[in-house]
């Protein structure tokens, strides 16, 4: 960290600190009992503690507000407390919150969510995106009868073991990423079964059919999240397409952050790309943990045995709480509204162009060269660096101490982004106003960040 | 379809089941459209059908100790989410707490207090915890529980009973119900296709309640990084540890350095407020939990010893690969927060509420024993406190071998007359403190009544 930007830090924090005195008491709490391991989350540059939360806005324990650019990491499409979802929520608590045998809104949901999937016609529900995951990769192994697991670099896709590969790190050549594990305590050969793929890259092609014969599937996000919110281009998804049809491979789509998020339904909708499952997670369940993997029914439903069948005889999904009734209420409720205004799609996207175009306008006119990812509602940046960036690759070259620096001084300024700013999320009920000012507040503190040096 | 409905008669019981499937069907119109529906959508007609054959409940709501399905028929639940409800449905204090959760908002980004509150309650009941991390099932919880032995130990295997269930983690989905080999050194038998070999490399099974699996563990001394078990079978059966065993594994598992990790996701809060580890006062190095630990909400949680925790999930510093992942964008969610605090908390600070648990576990066994005995039939009831197994074995099962001999038509057929008298009973079932011994005698009776029909119908001698 650079010296000025260092200092900077530190008194911001410090700031932050002395005008949090609630939030500075329940962190110096969770110091003194060290119950949970982590007291600084990776995501947030202090622990602001959450009171409550109303449409786009996130109030702290101390009684601050913030505009919410994070929205949950991304399931809350709707903004906090849609009338929807509260009302359905506050009838299924009164109902009873959990049942062993499914809830009679378990159907409704999956309906949503398979209509809004081109060629799909079953799902199965998990608990979330990174069960899901794990689902979509044994429903491919299953149907092909091979073990290979193809992944990006840069692709997160939650808890399982093989693709918990070349998530943060990045090694090797561009065309040819080398195999690191992002996770301690991995067992001894599952690096054998992941093929790590260069991300919006050709070459990931001739990768696939060089493991051609052993791999059951590629794992793609059509918009790369966590790695800094990139859209997977087009002619990648469909090359990807094209050689997992030639080598007999599966392409799965992980559409945690992209389902219902961009469009009413899969990302497939609005690309001319079709994947054999789609994994989901976030949106659907309207605030709720939840995990959904949906596709064909030839795919799906060999996640349960059959009838008086043993468990050798299926791909497990189970999960006490998958499918459960609160899940199951708020996802439809807020699924419902958004299938039946597929306009909200259009002010999500107008808001989300308002927010790059003006961040893009602010770097333009302080003569700082810097760039904004994303596409309808989400955002990533502004990435502090010379040259556009489409991967995560690209933004090693890319100022993070400035992008953090940001994202704390931001708080001061009533505005909550993650540290760095790689994801950001809008939703219905943000403003044009919100925007703005979320904007202004980005202008006014990459000025200062200008004044300091720190730029 | 007329003429394999004509060769699936001639099957010894086919034609019992079928008449069984036609009573649900004709008893729930509402329900059989509604699996119909379900069907296109859902693997026949709900995750997890194969729990509820042929005609899953389609519940509507819930309070207490009882459902009400689509069709308005009520059921007294000796499910009760499988497990997780040990104060009932829709106790006041979650529902307050939810309520209270829904007001501020559901879900966010940052932290909230109750995660903090819902951490402490957890490390101050739980033996051998001092921290604590928050995910959303008991599956994620034992996948990072085993990667954090992993790295403590830097060996790869893992160990775990014949008959355990640890959830979809795939490193444990071994061996559960598919049995075979030496009975003191069982195979490693997958429990799903579509999973790669390299989890079965991993994989050492163990015989439950039985001394070899000492010698077997100290054999794998310098592979074995953990041993991994429910202090109670619970899917298994409700089958308990003998507690020299869990001794034996105590000792031997530190004996090589290999860690303890006890899966408390169904004990967990329902044997006591310090879980099976407290009823048989033995500790493990780390100890997963989930179901009532959520309070009806989805959870997992990964607890125990402090140094272990820190090494492995966060170190001073290195790189990404050098910790053990458990993120998740609902991990620590506030509303499975809150719940799980009203559920702990009221459970905790009220232990008079396991007297009257281990009242109505005991009552269940011993009135399902009384009838088995009157009527002169061969059942056997098994568990420890809440928790009643009741199986159709030919001997008395202390482990999953000796469940081979289960006649599954009768346990099949048992649980569809029990659906159709009004109980719902997989099998396994879970008393909650909304239960009272009316209904508990109420269940005893229906029991009662369900094993006459099956010995009429001669489905015992199967």
């Amino acid at each position: 960290m650079g010296g000025r930007a260092h200092e900077l830090m530190e008194a911001v924090r410090a700031e932050l600190w002395r005008t949090h005195p609630n939030s500075a008491s329940a962190h110096a709490h969770a110091i003194k009992r060290r119950v949970i391991g982590s007291t600084r989350s990776r995501f947030w540059p202090v622990p602001l503690y959450v009171e409550r939360a109303e449409g786009a806005y996130l109030y702290d324990v101390d009684g601050f507000r913030y505009i919410d650019c994070n929205m949950g990491h991304g399931p809350l499409i709707l903004g906090h407390r849609p009338p929807a979802v509260v009302a359905a929520l506050a009838e299924q608590i009164r109902g009873g919150n959990h049942y062993g045998p499914p809830s009679s809104k378990e159907c409704a949901l999956a309906e949503l969510i398979v209509a809004g999937v081109p060629g799909a016609e079953m799902l199965a529900f998990t608990n979330s995106g990174g069960e899901s995951t794990m689902a979509a990769v044994r429903l491919a192994r299953a149907a092909t009868g091979r073990e290979t697991v193809g992944k990006c670099e840069g692709g997160l896709h939650g808890n399982y073991e093989p693709l918990l590969f070349n998530v943060f790190s990045i090694a090797g050549e561009t065309d040819r990423p080398e195999l690191v594990a992002d996770c301690a305590g991995l067992p001894d050969g599952v690096a054998n079964d992941v093929v790590v793929l260069p991300f919006n890259d050709d070459a990931a092609f001739d990768l696939v059919r060089e493991h051609g014969s052993e791999l059951a599937c590629v794992v793609v996000e059509p918009l790369q999240g966590s790695a800094g919110t990139f859209p997977a281009s087009t002619s990648f998804l469909q090359g990807l397409r094209a050689v997992c049809d030639e080598v007999g491979a599966l392409l799965v789509f992980d559409e945690v952050i992209t389902g219902f998020r961009l469009a009413p339904g899969s990302a497939a909708l609005t690309l001319d790309v079709r994947p054999d499952l789609v994994t989901m997670g976030k949106a659907i369940g309207g605030g709720m943990p939840v995990g959904a993997v949906i596709g064909r029914r030839e795919h799906v439903m060999p996640t349960d045995s059959p009838p008086g069948g043993g468990f050798h005889e299926q791909v497990f999904v189970g999960g006490t709480f998958s499918g459960n009734p609160m899940t199951s209420a708020a996802g439809y409720a807020q699924l419902a509204q958004l299938v039946e205004n597929p306009a909200l799609y259009q002010e999500l996207s107008a808001i989300g162009e308002r927010m790059r175009r003006g961040l893009r306008e602010a770097l333009s006119e302080l003569g700082i060269p810097g760039f904004v990812t994303g596409v309808g509602s989400i955002w990533g940046g502004p990435y502090f660096m010379d040259r556009e960036p489409a991967s995560m690759r690209d933004l090693l070259d890319s100022n993070q101490v400035a992008g953090k620096l940001l994202s704390t001084c931001l708080l001061e300024h009533g505005v909550l982004m993650t540290a760095p700013a790689h994801l950001n999320f809008l939703s219905t009920a943000h403003t044009e106003e919100d925007v703005d000012q979320v904007v202004e507040a980005h202008r006014d503190v990459m000025k200062m960040l200008q004044s300091e040096g720190c730029l | 379809m007329s003429s394999s409905a004509g060769v699936a008669v001639e099957r010894p019981g086919a034609a019992l089941l079928e008449a069984a499937r036609q009573e649900l069907l004709d008893a729930r119109p509402l329900g059989v459209a509604h699996h119909e529906r379900a069907s296109r959508v859902l693997p026949r007609g709900t995750t997890r059908a194969r729990f509820w054959e042929p005609l899953p409940i389609y519940v509507k709501k819930a309070e207490g100790a009882y459902l009400t399905d689509i069709d308005g028929r009520d059921y007294c639940d000796f499910n009760l989410g499988q497990g997780a409800l040990v104060l009932g449905h829709a106790h006041p204090a979650v529902v307050a707490a939810l309520e209270s959760q829904l007001e501020k908002g559901t879900h966010f980004g940052p932290p909230t207090h109750n995660r903090m509150e819902l951490a402490e309650l957890i490390v101050d009941t739980t033996p051998g915890a001092d921290r604590v991390a928050f995910v959303n099932s008991g599956t994620e919880a034992s996948m990072g529980a085993l990667r954090i032995a992993r790295k403590a130990t830097g060996r790869s295997k893992v160990g775990k009973v014949e008959g355990g269930w640890h959830g979809a983690n795939e490193f444990v989905l071994h061996s559960f119900m598919t049995l075979s080999g030496d009975v003191g050194r069982p195979d490693v038998n997958l429990d799903s296709i579509g999973v790669s070999s390299v989890a079965t490399d991993n994989v050492i099974v163990l015989p439950f309640n039985d001394r070899r699996a000492f010698d077997r563990i100290r054999e794998a001394r310098d592979e074995l990084a953990c041993v991994i078990i429910e202090p109670v079978l619970g899917g298994g059966g409700c089958l308990p540890a003998d507690p020299w065993y869990l001794e034996g594994l105590r000792a031997v598992c530190t004996e090589i350095g290999a860690l303890l990790i006890f899966d408390e996701v169904i004990t967990g809060y329902r044997l006591g407020p310090r879980g099976g580890a407290g009823h048989y006062g033995v500790t493990g190095d780390l100890t997963v939990l989930g179901k009532a630990a959520g309070g009806g909400q989805p959870i997992g949680v990964i607890c125990g010893r402090g140094d272990l925790m820190d090494e492995t999930m966060w170190p001073a510093s290195g790189s990404p690969g050098d910790a053990v992942f458990a993120g998740g964008t609902f991990s620590g969610n506030p509303m499975t927060m809150a719940a799980g605090v009203a559920m702990v908390g009221e459970l905790v600070h009220h232990p008079e509420h396991y007297v009257q648990l281990e009242e109505l576990g005991e009552r269940s066994r011993v009135g399902l024993r009384r009838v088995a005995s009157d009527l002169g039939v061969t059942v056997f009831a098994t568990g420890v406190g809440s928790m009643v197994g009741v199986h159709f074995s030919k001997v008395m099962p202390s482990n999953e071998r000796d469940l081979l001999s289960t006649n599954h038509l009768a346990a099949h057929l048992l649980r569809v007359y029990l659906e159709l008298d009004g109980f719902v009973s997989r099998g396994v079932s879970f008393l909650s403190t909304a239960h009272t011994v009316e209904d508990v005698d109420r269940f005893v009776a229906a029991f009662e009544r369900a094993l006459r029909r099956l010995r009429a119908e001669g489905a015992l001698e199967a």
